[in-house]
């Protein structure tokens, strides 16, 4: 169906070219039409009158002949007083043929005129669109749609101001995620802090326990066993409170990635080398990432809470990764935590069907894929490399083929002690510092689908670029 | 007297010129008396056969219409209308003048005449009744303004050239076809408008009078049973 607007430009377009047509038209018979100049020249009248005599005089000649004559002379008087006629109309059929063209050159001169009207009227909307794309971006507002799709010069400056709004988007969320997790840190560090004096007191007491209950000879050896194993399970207690503690300070202490260039591809490439025997339930796949060069298609939008995610359309085309600047320690304990995450939670999913299989172990597979793109990361692409402005995503995802995440989770999956486990079997940190660390560097971490079939974790690091500490 | 106070006189003096050559037409004045049937009828027309204008029109071949508009309106503002036509046409073959007088009663009167000076004594004597008012003119005086208008050509004339320019315009452009020729991409695509461009150039051929004359008079009706007169 078409818009409005091309219906409009073609309705403009055949009113000029009927115009032009008659105006050919016109011009061609004021240039062509010689025979009108020529059949009323007197020269011509003259030599008429003239024939007529001739044949009177040749019927009075031949007398046999004179019907034939007769008529000759009835056709010629018929001829002369049509070209008479139009002798003494000569001026009225000029003076049409002049109005004709200067209607035809009027509606010709309308058209074009009303063309560039029409134009400048749009020019200008589209230039307070624009403005009030800009003015409401300047008062803070983002996610602008400017709404101009031509490849002009205001089209283009219209989608830099979209992908600007989009990337002071990006950056608020990224701040907001940042302020966020700094206060769960501020805590958890207190938290650690304040644990960390009674534990290490209470562990001092404890060793200093241990010693007089096995120095005390008054009590009897039965006794004196029962008390020192009653001591060893305060101890182990103590041990795996302080583990939940080092878990706090470890979170409340992220470093700050010390990024080096280096080629991811290889990078996780050797962690799939590494890392391959670490699950015993997971096999590590790093897929090959063809070469073909160019953008490949924009990514889907990151989750937020809510609803379940759609499925996520597969990369149509890829490219090897570019070398980037990351922190590779750091990007290793995200790809640990994931894959973490993903054997915990087949092995969750699979115990039952482990004992049906008569104890033989389920193996999931982590697989680990190359998107290279020129969007921003906010999901939306971008049209062109000639209108780019921020700065192109390296997409790196990380999908297994376990249970999927539950919907109740999503909403809260990056903060901080959101967790599907027991309690006592995890606290719930490793996505939100996982995210961190991407934040860190620039980048992000993302859910871009989960099902039933499993979940496809997306990171998103900057490739053209440093990355913002 | 300088050229520029000349021209200032030439509009003035091209007015005079042409007062004086009217000015026996204008002088004289047609005769109108009221029948015995009620009808008004013109006579004593002013010889305009003989205008400069109009005289070599008669022998042009084509029918030179003379048309007559009267208006009669009476002291009390009563308005009546009716006119009447001459066709004179000079037929080469025979070289005589064919004349066909038609009265506002629709009566006709055709003639032939061997010579122009036939013609012109034709003329002075034709008796063209001019006004049908169904009925007599009520007795009073009634102002007379009588138009002629001189065209060169009858009506049938007109319609018959106007369908022959259109029919060779479109022979030409049949003619062109018939031998082969490719018209070209915009004029074949212009083909459609060319009606329109027919239509407007045989509508351009009209009967524009080739001079006009205008008489008044008045005309005092008595009462049934006395005659008319007429008083310049």
């Amino acid at each position: 169906m078409r818009s409005p607007r091309t219906a409009a430009a073609l309705v403009t377009l055949a009113a000029l070219l009927v115009a032009a047509l008659l105006l050919f038209e016109v011009c061609a018979r004021q240039l062509t039409g010689a025979w009108f100049t020529f059949g009323v020249h007197p020269e011509v009248l003259r030599h008429l009158e003239l024939s007529l005599a001739d044949q009177k005089r040749l019927a009075g000649l031949d007398p046999a002949a004179a019907a034939r004559y007769r008529r000759r002379f009835a056709a010629i008087e018929s001829l002369l007083g049509r070209l008479r006629i139009l002798e003494y109309n000569r001026d009225e059929v000029v003076g049409r043929y002049q109005a004709a063209l200067l209607i035809v050159f009027g509606a010709l001169a309308a058209a074009a005129a009303g063309v560039y009207l029409a134009g400048r009227v749009r020019q200008q909307g589209r230039l307070d669109r624009l403005r009030g794309a800009l003015a409401r971006l300047s008062a803070g507002e983002v996610d602008v749609e400017v709404g101009e799709r031509r490849r002009d010069l205001i089209g283009r400056v219209g989608a830099m101001v979209e992908e600007t709004s989009r990337a002071m988007a990006r950056d608020r969320r990224r701040l907001a995620s940042l302020e966020n997790l700094a206060a769960w840190q501020e805590a958890a560090r207190r938290l650690a802090h304040e644990m960390r004096t009674p534990l290490t007191a209470a562990r001092l007491d404890l060793g200093r326990l241990h010693g007089l209950l096995a120095e005390d000879g008054d009590l009897d050896g039965g006794r004196r066993g029962e008390s020192l194993q009653l001591a060893d399970s305060v101890l182990e207690e103590l041990d795996r409170l302080g583990r939940f503690t080092q878990a706090f300070t470890s979170f409340a202490r992220l470093p700050k990635p010390r990024l080096c260039r280096g080629d991811l591809g290889a990078f996780v490439t050797e962690f799939a080398a590494t890392f391959g025997s670490a699950w015993p339930n997971l096999v590590l796949v790093a897929a090959a990432a063809p070469a073909a060069p160019g953008p490949g298609p924009p990514l889907p939008a990151a989750p937020g809470p809510g609803p379940p995610l759609p499925a996520a359309p597969p990369p149509a085309t890829h490219r090897g990764p570019p070398r980037l600047s990351f922190d590779r320690d750091l990007l290793r304990q995200v790809l640990v935590n994931l894959c973490d995450n993903s054997s915990q939670a087949l092995a969750a999913a699979s115990g039952g069907e482990a004992a049906a299989n008569g104890g033989a172990a389920v193996r999931g597979t982590v697989t680990f894929t190359f998107i290279f793109t020129l969007d921003d990361g906010s999901g939306r692409g971008s049209a062109s490399r000639q209108d780019r402005t921020s700065p192109s995503v390296v997409a790196l995802e990380i999908a297994d083929d376990g249970p999927g995440i539950p919907v109740a989770v999503l909403p809260r999956l990056f903060e901080p002690y959101a967790t599907t486990r027991r309690v006592g079997e995890g606290m719930g940190l490793g996505l939100a510092i996982s995210r961190k660390i991407l934040l860190d560097h620039g980048g992000d971490l993302e859910l871009a689908h989960t099902s039933a079939a499993g979940s496809v974790f997306r990171l998103l690091l900057p490739s053209d670029q440093e990355a913002s500490s | 007297m300088t050229v520029r106070a000349l021209l200032a006189l030439a509009p003035a003096l091209a007015a005079a010129a042409a007062l004086a050559r009217a000015a026996p037409l204008l002088a004289e004045r047609p005769v109108f008396e009221v029948g015995a049937d009620g009808v008004l009828v013109m006579a004593a027309v002013p010889d305009v056969l003989s205008n400069a204008e109009v005289k070599p029109r008669l022998t042009s071949g084509l029918t030179t219409s003379f048309v007559f508009e009267i208006a009669a309106t009476d002291a009390g503002g009563r308005k009546l209308q009716g006119g009447g036509l001459v066709e004179i046409r000079y037929e080469l073959w025979d070289e005589v003048f064919l004349v066909t007088a038609t009265g506002a009663d629709g009566r006709q009167h055709r003639d032939s005449l061997p010579s122009l000076d036939r013609l012109v004594a034709w003329w002075r004597g034709l008796k063209l009744p001019v006004l049908a008012p169904g009925g007599r003119l009520a007795a009073g005086s009634w102002r007379l303004v009588l138009a002629l208008s001189v065209l060169p050509f009858s009506r049938a004339e007109q319609s018959e050239t106007q369908s022959w320019l259109s029919r060779s315009v479109a022979d030409e452009r049949a003619a062109a076809a018939r031998a082969g020729e490719t018209p070209s991409p915009a004029a074949a695509a212009a083909a459609p408008l060319s009606g329109v461009l027919d239509l407007l150039v045989s509508t351009s051929i009209k009967r524009r009078s080739v001079v006009d004359f205008e008489w008044r008079s008045v005309l005092r009706v008595r009462p049934p049973g006395a005659d008319a007169e007429r008083r310049p």
